[in-house]
């Protein structure tokens, strides 16, 4: 028995931050996630594979989804034609709405309902398997919907599709103990983009996105090939990433000049589709004017015009130290941090801003506040040595 | 530090002038140009050095005029009772300085144990009291006043307020509360404007079902109508073509059945009738050409006439031509005598002289007239007589005696005439010439002419003689002519004498007569066979004819006829109305149904507005679905919404990123700030308490609060009233003034140690505030010390602690 378990297409997702790439490029990026759901379409077809799961997220904008529609339909009707059954579910970003959902998919596609309930289907080596699973007809589901699954009954493999974050409150929360204690063969779960395999025995796994969406989501993106023998279950990761995000710091010295950091960046950039984030280390021993460059996007623009296999998406720089800082107790800076940064001092900060539900939303994020005080460190380092 | 004593060189207009201090307080009293002023200059200028010869500090200079020593010294007490003294003369820069701790000369760097961090300007923004700086306070705000006091203390204070200023400075370049143009504002604002930009998108799916199920209805629609539409259309085609054979069905409609005579003439029957009446037809013919053959009365009469005189009539024939010439001598004789009678008129023509009268001369009467003779040539007469006797003998019968009488004649006048010739010679004398017509003329005319009085004479016998011979061949015909009328060979009707002619034709008909009526002797016989073989054949198919018409009963030929010709027309008649019906076919039903013309023409029209009506309803509903699949495309061509999805999501981005740099910015700036006040022990809030505490001192508590809001400075009354700072009188204004200046000296005093100068700052003040000032300073002056100069003598204080200063130095 093989079948694949994919989650998180995301089709139709925006990128942001790409406009100063070639059109080209743009369009092969807007393309990307098309791309990847391809490959992961051709797999299926080329292994031969009993069925195919989708754990959800599948669009990434449900009021305008029509061409992913028709393109999945396309899709599906190229797995009916080989016999290859589709069981998905509906995330929190492609939650069921009324009206949602106009383009008919063809009968070997299963989308679970409301309600957590079963599908099972005999695969070519005569397995008889069960699949459980619920779509999502909201944004956020704060119950714990793993116990209303279906008991395990009379099958050779069951198979939990589940779109969720492990104790994630807004997203059907649960606990990798709820699932073992299913005695499920395989959950196959969505939501969480980076991949991992929360437990081997039985599987439960996040087979992440297939297509890295923006410079967080790095490492090669895929969905895994299932293959279930003698009761044994062997995971196979497939790469259907067309673009490859990925980070990299760049130590400088006060010897650096443009010309340098354009060969240093330059051997950074050597793989293919690849997408990189460049943190440069130690700014401070910069000389002003090669900020300056960095800062109006010229080292950037420059590197544009070389040929390289990889793209440079976005250079930060980082002020490590201050000189001047040593001279102040570090106890002072201690104390004054834990007066002057705090969340709730920081959302009373300007009502107008936090009115607003980007950055409210922003603020929510579990690791906004170190994020923050990173960069205000970096402001205030930056700030000594830079003016 | 105190300041214990002033040791002035020369500087303004003191020179070597000494002033001891009392270590609290110590009011210096002096009338105007007493050099109070200058007093607390030179504290100043010993302590921050001179102010320097060039710019605008020129004019503080005070160099001495009266001494060449410029500067002094100032000794101070430290906490530890050692004495520090700070010498300043004229030099470099800010002037020579030179410091000893306890007469020990020591580094000038030490000079900081006095003046710690402070810089001329420093000090006299906190430590001098005068009226020019008391109204800075109307530009003073809590981060100067903050920035202030934190500058005073911790190593770099100053630069680190600096950056905190300049964080956020740099913060509000990307955000300001109430700002309009800031970046992040701007990203806000264009959230604000793309989430309302989707939302005029409808949703997708939804407008997707919607267009598919209205183009499903409409296509519905169409279908039915279409449907209608091919009804209609048909009902149409079959209605016009119901119109196009209307004409014949009318046609057939007219043309009636023929009554029914059941008898009818059969094909054979009528094929016989035709074959016998045709051969009827052919024998009747041929007997009228037999016929032509036969004589008729008029031929049989010549036949007849010619059998009774066909002895005459033969000599006749041969006769022919005797007649001929006949007619031919006279007609020649005609023509002669025409001839002669020409010539004989020419004759007259020629001799005027001659008359009819005249006869010829005989030669002797010639020659009696006329010896000489003449021999006149006249033969003709002879050649006459020759030529008729020839004639005589060549001609025939009847001629012949007539020629030879000629002959005779001519040969009688020729000798007549000779004769006479000699006759007609004198002419008077002559009875022959009156006789013989001369009676006019002379005798030579008479010779003259006696030739043609000759000539004439001749013609006149030949006329005679002609017309003789005419007569006598007249007769000759007339009588031929009435044999020939006996004979019925010539009509009487026949006037002309071409007698010859007339006889010829005769004949010539006669023959043919005469030959048709040989031939007609000769096939009378067979003729009779011919004949009586057609007669019988006549009566046999008459009888048949008879026979076919009485098997119809019919009484007469024509009657037959008559029936089959009826019988043809009626056939075609119901051929035509077979071919109608034929042409019609199934039609013929529907036209039945039409009494008339119009009322097809009625359905017709109906069913023409009818497919009208439809035809534009298709056409209409046609253009929906066009517009439909149109729409349909749109929906399904989502680039705009993407585009607006796109920057919707950049836009996130773009406001996390500013925010994110805004708050960084914004909290540096605090953390700074809350870093420096944390190394500073809090300075600022206590000074304010401290502030307030004054103010209510030297207010009679008033007021008990001081409070900056957005960094404008406004007091609370006890009975919780807020004034703006410009609302206070400008005594309070002082008041407050002094009291923050005062909190904020004596907040530092335990880093900064010098005196608070005072230049008459109070003069304004009514009683009761110059007593609560004084209570303060005195209160104040227990930890810092006081250097008060005023022109106004001060009451109610210790004598020890006034110094007065002479009106003269």
């Amino acid at each position: 028995m093989k079948f694949l378990h994919a989650a998180d297409l995301h089709l139709d997702t925006p990128f942001v931050g790409i406009s100063d790439f070639s059109k080209e490029l743009q369009a092969k990026l807007k393309a990307s996630t098309y791309e990847a759901a391809r490959k992961l379409f051709r797999v299926a077809l080329e292994k031969e594979v009993d069925f195919v799961i989708l754990a959800g997220d599948i669009f990434d904008d449900t009021d305008s989804s029509l061409k992913a529609q028709m393109f999945l339909k396309s899709e599906f009707e190229k797995l009916n034609q080989a016999g290859i059954k589709v069981l998905m579910i509906y995330g929190n970003h492609d939650y069921y709405r009324s009206n949602f959902s106009v383009i008919d998919f063809p009968d070997n596609v299963t989308i679970f309902g409301q309600n957590p309930t079963e599908e099972t289907l005999i695969t070519k080596d005569g397995q008889k398997v069960g699949i459980a699973g619920f779509s999502y007809y909201q944004q956020h589901i704060s119950k714990n919907l793993v116990q209303d699954y279906p008991e395990r009954n009379g099958v050779d493999y069951q198979i939990g599709v589940l779109h969720a974050g492990v104790g994630d409150d807004n997203y059907a929360p649960f606990k990798i103990n709820d699932l073992l204690k299913k005695g499920y063969d395989y959950w196959a779960l969505g939501h969480i983009h980076k991949r991992q395999i929360l437990n081997e025995r039985p599987m439960i796994v996040y087979p992440g996105d297939i297509q890295g969406r923006n410079q967080n989501e790095t490492t090669p993106k895929g969905f895994y090939l299932v293959s279930v023998e003698n009761g044994t279950t062997q995971l196979e990761f497939v790469q259907s990433s067309i673009y490859t995000w990925e980070k990299a710091n760049l130590n400088v010295t006060t010897d650096d000049t443009v010309d340098s950091l354009i060969e240093k960046i330059q051997q950074l950039l050597n793989k293919p589709n690849v997408l990189l984030t460049l943190t440069i280390e130690n700014a401070q021993y910069l000389d002003a004017d090669v900020v300056k460059t960095i800062n109006r996007n010229e080292l950037e623009q420059q590197l544009q015009t070389l040929a390289t296999s990889g793209i440079l998406y976005k250079i930060y720089l980082k002020y490590n130290s201050n000189p001047q800082l040593a001279t102040i107790d570090q106890k002072y800076w201690d104390e004054a941090e834990q007066k002057s940064i705090n969340l709730d001092d920081i959302k009373d900060l300007d009502s107008r801003l936090y009115s607003s539900d980007v950055i409210r939303e922003h603020i929510k994020q579990p690791d906004f506040l170190k994020h923050i005080v990173g960069l205000t460190k970096n402001t205030i380092n930056q700030k000594y040595t830079g003016e | 530090m105190k300041l214990v004593k002033a040791k002035i060189y020369g500087f303004g207009k003191w020179v070597d002038q000494e002033f001891d201090f009392q270590q609290d307080y110590q009011v210096i009293f002096g009338s105007n140009e007493a050099g109070k002023t200058t007093l607390l200059n030179f504290i100043k200028s010993i302590l921050f050095g001179f102010a320097s010869a060039r710019g605008d500090n020129k004019y503080l200079q005070y160099k001495p005029k009266t001494s060449s020593q410029y500067g002094g010294e100032l000794v101070f007490k430290a906490d530890d009772n050692s004495n520090w003294t700070i010498r300043r003369v004229d030099g470099k820069g800010d002037g020579e300085l030179t410091l000893f701790h306890d007469e020990q000369q020591v580094p000038e760097a030490l000079l900081k144990e006095i003046i710690g961090s402070f810089t001329k300007d420093d000090f006299e923004h906190t430590h001098v009291f005068d009226d020019k700086n008391i109204f800075s306070i109307y530009g003073l705000d809590e981060n100067q006043l903050e920035t202030e006091i934190m500058s005073v203390d911790a190593v770099g204070s100053k630069e680190w307020l600096a950056t905190a200023d300049h964080m956020t400075a740099s913060a509000e370049n990307i955000y300001k509360r109430r700002g309009q143009k800031q970046p992040l504002i701007a990203k806000l604002k264009e959230r604000d404007d793309l989430i309302e930009e989707k939302a005029e998108f409808e949703n997708q799916q939804v407008v997707y079902q919607k267009v598919k199920n209205q183009t499903q209805q409409t296509q519905i629609e169409f279908d039915d109508n279409a449907k209608l539409l091919k009804q209609v259309s048909e009902q149409e085609n079959l209605l016009r073509n119901l119109d196009k054979k209307w004409e014949r069905f009318e046609k057939l409609r007219k043309n009636k059945q023929p009554a029914g005579n059941n008898v009818q003439i059969s094909n054979e029957d009528w094929e016989k009738f035709l074959t016998d009446n045709q051969e009827l037809s052919t024998l009747q013919e041929t007997t009228t050409t037999n016929r032509v053959a036969q004589l008729n009365n008029v031929e049989k009469q010549m036949l007849i006439n010619y059998k009774a005189n066909q002895k005459r009539m033969d000599y006749i024939r041969n006769q022919k031509f005797e007649l001929q010439n006949l007619q031919f001598h006279r007609d020649d004789m005609k023509s002669k005598l025409l001839k002669v009678d020409t010539q004989v008129d020419q004759l007259f023509k020629n001799n005027p002289q001659l008359s009819e009268d005249m006869r010829p001369l005989s030669s002797e009467e010639l020659d009696q007239i006329n010896p000489q003779q003449h021999v006149n040539n006249n033969n003709l007469p002879l050649l006459i007589c020759g030529i008729a006797a020839i004639l005589a003998v060549v001609t025939g019968n009847p001629l012949k005696v007539i020629f030879a009488i000629v002959a005779i004649g001519c040969g009688g006048w020729y000798f007549y005439q000779s004769r006479n010739l000699k006759s007609n010679q004198k002419l008077t004398n002559y009875a022959f010439l009156s006789q013989k017509g001369y009676q006019t003329l002379n005798r030579e005319s008479i010779v003259n002419i006696q030739s043609t009085v000759i000539q004439l004479a001749n013609y006149r016998s030949t006329q005679n003689s002609l017309s003789d011979g005419i007569k006598a061949i007249e007769v000759d015909l007339n009588k031929w002519r009435n044999i020939l009328l006996e004979l019925n060979i010539l009509d009487k009707s026949y006037k002309n004498d071409n007698y010859n002619e007339q006889i010829e034709k005769y004949f010539t008909r006669l023959d043919q007569i005469k030959a048709r009526a040989d031939l007609n002797e000769q096939s009378q016989s067979e003729t009779q066979v011919i004949t009586d073989n057609r007669n019988q054949r006549l009566q046999e198919i008459n009888a048949e004819i008879s026979q076919i018409v009485d098997k119809y009963r019919l009484v007469s030929v024509e009657q037959f006829v008559q029936m089959h010709t009826s019988q043809v027309k009626n056939q075609m008649v119901i051929n035509q109305i077979k071919q109608d019906k034929a042409f019609l076919g199934d039609d013929l039903k529907r036209l039945q149904q039409y009494s008339n013309h119009d009322e097809l023409i009625k359905d017709l029209q109906q069913v023409v507005t009818r497919k009208e009506t439809l035809t534009d309803k298709n056409n209409e509903l046609s253009r929906q679905i066009g517009s439909l699949k149109e729409q349909m495309q749109q929906v399904l061509d989502n680039t705009q919404y993407q585009r607006v999805v796109d920057q919707l999501a950049q836009n996130k981005v773009d406001i996390i990123e500013y925010y994110d740099e805004w708050l960084s910015k914004t909290l540096a700036s605090r953390w700074i700030r809350e870093m420096l006040n944390i190394a500073t022990e809090n300075r600022y809030p206590k000074m304010m308490q401290k502030a307030t505490q004054y103010f209510a001192l030297l207010t009679n508590n008033n007021y008990v609060k001081i409070d900056f809001h957005d960094n404008d400075i406004a007091v609370f009354s006890q009975s919780k009233n807020r004034f703006d700072v410009h609302e206070l009188s400008q005594a309070t204004t002082v008041q407050l003034y002094i009291s923050l200046r005062l909190a904020f000296v004596t907040e530092i005093a335990d880093l900064i140690k010098l005196p608070i100068l005072i230049d008459d700052a109070f003069v304004d003040f009514d009683i009761s505030r110059t007593e609560n000032v004084f209570e303060l300073i005195q209160k104040i002056a227990k930890d810092n010390q006081v250097i008060y100069v005023t022109a106004s003598e001060p009451r109610l204080l210790p004598q020890d602690h006034i110094l007065k200063l002479k009106e003269e130095a």
